[in-house]
């Protein structure tokens, strides 16, 4: 009996037993039957309870089902595809940004390397008095190291390092790409070479990228941000900064603080001449080059300073060169090359000049 | 100037052309519908609840109660009738026809922000959020050279409103699609749960007529006219639940039929409006891929 057919026979029962009781005078009988009574009433609640319960879960299982179909709408329409194209736009730009800002390591990495303190720069050209000669470079052959912190004393060997040099095959796609990101900013480092009695905006790119990662929200001194003045050294520049100048307004001062705006001539010797100093001296004292000049050509294979006076001769360097960088400028001929300069002999003679 | 523009560009902006059709009209009708069968269930619920505590009490065993006059008291407790006695829970099926109506609710609602775009601020918001941040990144890999990335951003936003609105429409009809269904599902459980709500009503005042109140007419009667107010208020429930089935019908009907009503003139308008998308799309792709970022 199913619970519809055992509602009807209790009501059927009880109907009965009202009939009899409306029927009898009797107060005990009376009594008796609607105790009987209530017995069939408090089965019909059990019923009427056990009912509602059993459609109770019929109707969570259909809510819950609609319910499931709710839970995968997408009110906002961009939210799946927005956020995956978008975070593979950022990932890109993210690799892109570390795969460039590995090159160059900004200042204050580069002044743990230096194993005694920079000079002041001497940008004295070298004057009449002849240079120590230098052998015509052999198409393999390295120019020794030569010890010195003036332009006079090692005007020379930047010259014999820039003709030897050679980039790396294996590390050729990394400067090239490095080239093509100093040349996004290329437009504002020639303002500010405009400004700054035409220091070469090459040397003012690459300065940038040493020191600030290209960003252009870091001042060129060294790469604090331009919101302040400069806190590291050099501090407290550009005088009375209040952080809403531009960046080109710092960078000039950054190249006059350095008195680059004073040379007159920039040739290789100068560009290389001033890099080293920027970065500092430190290897050409141990007798290696720097990779800061020469990381990813053959003029540099190991050793590197990894921690304040602390070199490590197996370390090596993962940046691209400044004077490697430049070099690939010269290839694009972004950076004049110099047909005219003479290159010197082993016995001191000058080489024929062409038509000579 | 020449715009060179994708295939797939094009193919997109057809089907911002061609957007299904929204059922507002249909839609605000079964939505009206709804309002109705919510509105007036509340006074329902409310008795059901009680009448659902009071046939658990009743059907109890004069064992299995404390019991003085008009205060009767359960001996033992069981956690799963916790919701009969609480005062923040509802028993089974009151609970459940509270669910049902809640989730009615919400297919409409979701509906409805659909029928409007869906959430298209919250998605332009959430453009030019990420776009700030791809453009301070390109900014960094790219020294300063990627402003216009900004800018080609913000003119991407007419066509994200455009393309906001075709999206949430496609998703307004794959929800009716699949929800249509299962809602009329529900509808039909919870009017068959009608003759389940009459019984949990009535019970308790038949068993009061049929019992101590048999020899006293005018207390019976009282119970009757009880029971009587039971039947209109299922009875007006079964009805507003019919016409709302029938509204969920029309609108499923009216979301799920081919589009219709175009003209030549409206192709000829919309055939412009996509040229200017065109461009715009062409532009501010060009932008974004002269810096050398692939989309």
């Amino acid at each position: 009996m199913n619970g519809a057919d055992a509602e009807r026979a209790l009501e059927s029962l009880r109907a009965a037993l009202n009939e009899r009781r409306k029927a009898t005078s009797d107060p005990t009988e009376k009594a008796a039957l609607l105790h009987e009574v209530e017995k069939i009433n408090r089965a019909l609640s059990r019923l009427a309870d056990a009912d509602a319960r059993a459609v109770a879960l019929l109707i969570e299982a259909a809510a819950a089902d609609l319910d499931a179909l709710l839970a995968t709408a997408q009110l906002n329409p961009f939210d799946a595809k927005l956020r995956r194209a978008v975070e593979a736009i950022k990932t890109t730009a993210s690799r892109a940004a570390e795969d460039v800002g590995r090159v160059f390591v900004p200042r204050n990495v580069h002044a743990i390397e230096e194993d005694a303190a920079s000079p002041v720069p001497d940008f004295t050209p070298p004057g009449a008095a002849p240079v120590r000669p230098l052998p015509d470079a052999a198409p393999d052959a390295l120019p020794p190291v030569v010890r010195g912190t003036s332009l006079a004393a090692l005007a020379a060997d930047y010259a014999a390092c820039w003709d030897a040099c050679r980039i790396h095959s294996t590390k050729r796609a990394i400067v090239e790409r490095s080239a093509d990101r100093l040349l996004l900013g290329r437009a504002r480092y020639e303002a500010v070479s405009a400004r700054c009695n035409r220091v070469p905006w090459q040397l003012i790119g690459i300065l940038h990228g040493l020191e600030c990662g290209y960003d252009f929200a870091r001042h060129l001194h060294n790469g604090d941000p331009l919101e302040a003045p400069t806190r590291r050294e050099p501090r407290g520049r550009p005088p009375g900064w209040t952080g809403t100048g531009s960046w080109e307004d710092s960078a000039v001062d950054a190249l006059e603080h350095m008195n680059l705006h004073k040379v007159g001539i920039w040739a290789v010797p100068q560009v290389l001449y001033a890099l080293e100093c920027f970065n500092g001296f430190g290897y050409r004292n141990k007798g290696l080059r720097s990779p800061y000049l020469w990381s990813f050509s053959n003029l540099y294979k190991r050793g590197k300073f990894v921690a304040d006076h602390k070199f490590d001769p197996r370390a090596v360097s993962k940046q691209v060169g400044s004077a490697v960088l430049l070099k690939v400028l010269e290839e694009r001929d972004l950076w004049p090359r110099d047909e005219t300069r003479p290159k010197v002999r082993e016995d001191g003679q000058q080489p024929q000049q062409p038509g000579a | 100037m020449i715009f060179r523009i994708s295939a797939s560009t094009i193919a997109l902006l057809l089907t911002l052309g061609c957007a299904a059709n929204v059922p507002r009209q249909e839609l605000q009708q079964a939505t009206s519908a709804y309002e109705a069968v919510a509105a007036s269930s509340e006074p329902l619920l409310v008795e059901l609840a009680a009448a659902e505590r009071r046939n658990y009490v009743d059907g109890l065993e004069p064992a299995d109660v404390l019991r003085q006059e008009d205060v009767v008291v359960p001996r033992r407790f069981h956690p799963a009738r916790a919701a009969y006695f609480s005062v923040i829970g509802e028993p089974a099926l009151t609970a459940a026809v509270r669910r049902g109506l809640g989730v009615t609710g919400a297919y409409f609602r979701t509906l409805s922000v659909l029928a409007e775009g869906g959430d298209l601020e919250a998605a332009k918001a959430q453009l030019r959020v990420l776009s700030h941040s791809v453009a301070a990144l390109a900014t960094t890999a790219t020294g300063g050279a990627a402003a216009p990335m900004g800018v080609a951003a913000l003119a991407l936003e007419p066509l994200v409103d455009r393309w906001g609105r075709a999206e949430s429409a496609a998703e307004l009809r794959r929800l009716v699609a699949e929800g249509a269904p299962k809602l009329d599902e529900l509808l039909a459980g919870m009017q068959e749960a009608s003759a389940a709500m009459y019984r949990t009503l009535k019970t308790a005042p038949e068993n009061a007529a049929e019992g101590a109140l048999l020899e006293n007419p005018g207390a019976r009667r009282a119970a009757l006219l009880q029971i009587a107010e039971y039947n209109v208020m299922v009875s007006n429930y079964v009805q507003l639940l019919g016409g709302l089935r029938d509204a969920t019908r029309s609108l499923a009907a009216a979301a799920l039929a081919p589009d219709s009503g175009v003209t030549l003139a409206s192709l000829a308008a919309t055939s412009q409006s996509l040229l200017t998308d065109a461009q715009v799309a062409s532009r501010a792709i060009a932008v974004v891929r002269a810096r050398g970022v692939t989309p």
